[in-house]
């Protein structure tokens, strides 16, 4: 019985190459070519992966209301009004309970629990602990021991609560009663005369206004250039970044870290602008999202510093662009 | 019992190509393992390193962008869109030329060759070296991403883990420990000293990650 043994040894090595590595991949894509059929999973691949989740995610924000929260589930360790918020955007309201109850502390591993389940996930942490991986707990230390579709579930599912709850965690940069001039979208660019997507808002300030840090982060950019003018752009983590531009003096360097409400940057004409004002985007997984929805979504985390130049307190007072000019689509 | 016995005799006059196609797939699921860093590391590095050229060129892509009457920037965004595919091609490529190295060392050897320490001492050199101690790190990983991917289909039990161990075991030492026995016997006197350097500058770090990453020993010792 020897000879059959190995045979069926040899028959599971060589299934697990077949399945598991980029060799199998090209032996497997090989023989369906061969064959005509194309694999949807090849040609899904070579597609532009977006993240829609995420874009209805924070479509379906305005809907949330802390009535619906507080019903949920309530506060609990490590969950956080934004992660709450963000769980709920993104899964629904129900499953933010199922989820604190899987893990209260830990909505990193509640998470990923819910999408792949305990198995899979105590099966890739044991792997980890066995291959030395300095804290195996961590999606980022044992998600290569996960199977690959397991891996790709698991880390989507995580980072787009994360950085939807980092985004809901952002304050308004200068006094949320100043009206936006130019909501984000598509718009006729008016020295440009094209259509051009507004990767961000604008909002109308005195030259000189103070311009405050929507999270806190490190400071990815502070610089001027003659399309941005003086601009700073913060990174948040988990993949949110937020842009101050057409500054009149930057506060900060590139590299340091900052807190929500340190003052970055005053506010100006400078760049491709016509009219003093600060142009304020934010992108998420590396893409221009409005920022208008993060707006007072949450109770302020932390009360801003007041400006110490005026503010505009309201439309009539506001100093807009003049109406033949907007400003620039840069994000 | 006849019929039996009889494929059982097929089975075992199958036996050297199975052997070799196992040990092949083997040496693949192995070194996958180890060069599933390379991607992430890579990846990583051309962006830091992007990022870098990000602060200390601004003025000549910021300048261009401005003439071109784009985002300052949109020559730095249309830069790094082709890092991921470079790097993930640069990562397929390391690990296929790894797999064609590892197995190369024993895949055209003559089995009869029996393997002493005095014939080894004779063939000492870069390939003898690289050979007889990168070769057990990926042939080890292999064993083990066999047993995970066992592990996985397995149903959820105690059990699990030690029927995937013990697939992991004996695929290891019935198709890993022979193929590099295979190869180590078969080493020749090398004609000079760096004989076999070029193979080895894939050998050397892909058999360092598996031995690094995909040997599940590190987490047990103290």
């Amino acid at each position: 019985m020897r000879g059959w043994a190995d045979l069926l040894l040899c028959s599971t090595v060589l299934v697990a190459a077949w399945v598991r590595t980029p060799v199998g991949a090209i032996a497997r894509n090989t023989v369906a070519w061969v064959r005509d059929t194309p694999r949807e999973d090849v040609l899904a691949s070579f597609r532009t992966t977006l993240p829609e989740r995420l874009e209805a995610s924070i479509a379906s924000l305005p809907g949330l209301t802390a009535d619906t929260l507080a019903s949920a589930a309530p506060a609990a360790g490590g969950w956080t009004p934004a992660l709450r918020t963000a769980a709920a955007a993104h899964l629904g309201a129900d499953t933010v309970t199922t989820l604190v109850g899987l893990d209260a502390q830990d909505p990193e591993a509640a998470l990923e629990l819910h999408t792949i389940g305990a198995t899979a996930r105590d099966r890739a942490i044991s792997r980890a602990r066995a291959a030395g991986a300095v804290a195996p707990e961590t999606l980022d230390a044992h998600a290569r021991y996960l199977s690959a579709d397991d891996a790709r579930k698991a880390s989507e599912e995580v980072s787009q609560v994360l950085s939807l709850a980092t985004a809901l965690e952002l304050a308004w940069p200068v006094d949320p009663a100043a009206r936006i001039s130019s909501p984000f979208g598509e718009r006729v660019h008016p020295t440009l005369k094209t259509k051009r997507m507004h990767e961000g808002v604008d909002i109308p300030l005195l030259v000189g206004t103070p311009v405050h840090a929507a999270g806190s982060g490190r400071v990815a950019r502070a610089r001027t250039d003659g399309v941005n003018g003086m601009h700073v752009i913060i990174d948040h983590g988990h993949r949110v970044r937020s842009a101050y531009c057409h500054g009149s003096a930057i506060h900060v360097e590139r590299g340091a870290r900052i807190d929500q409400g340190t003052h970055v940057m005053d506010s100006g004409n400078t760049g491709r602008s016509t009219g003093p004002h600060l142009h304020f985007g934010l992108r998420i997984a590396g893409r221009p999202v409005d920022p208008a929805p993060f707006r007072r979504k949450l109770p302020t985390p932390a009360a801003l510093p007041r400006p110490d130049l005026p503010v505009l307190q309201s439309d009539s007072e506001a100093v807009s662009p003049p109406a033949s000019v907007a400003p620039d689509p840069a994000g | 019992m006849g019929v039996l016995s009889a494929t059982d005799r097929v089975a075992g006059g199958l036996a050297l190509a199975s052997a070799t196609l196992a040990q092949m797939a083997l040496v693949a699921l192995g070194v996958h393992l180890a060069a599933d860093t390379v991607d992430d590391g890579l990846l990583h590095g051309l962006l830091d390193a992007m990022a870098w050229a990000d602060a200390h060129l601004t003025g000549s892509h910021s300048a261009l962008a401005e003439t071109l009457g784009m985002p300052a920037d949109a020559l730095l965004w249309w830069t790094t869109l082709p890092v991921a595919p470079i790097s993930a091609g640069f990562a397929l490529m390391v690990e296929l030329a790894a797999d064609a190295a590892f197995i190369g060392t024993f895949l055209l050897t003559p089995r009869a060759v029996t393997l002493d320490r005095p014939r080894f001492r004779r063939a000492l050199g870069v390939r003898a070296l690289v050979t007889s101690l990168a070769l057990p790190g990926v042939l080890i990983a292999g064993a083990w991403s066999l047993a995970m991917a066992a592990e996985d289909v397995l149903p959820g039990s105690p059990a699990a883990p030690w029927v995937a161990g013990l697939l992991g075991i004996a695929a290891l030492s019935r198709f890993g420990f022979p193929a590099w026995r295979r190869a180590v016997a078969a080493l020749d006197p090398p004609r000079q000293w760096s004989e076999g350097l070029l193979p080895a500058l894939v050998m050397v770090p892909i058999g360092l990650l598996a031995w690094m990453h995909g040997t599940p020993v590190w987490g047990w010792l103290p």
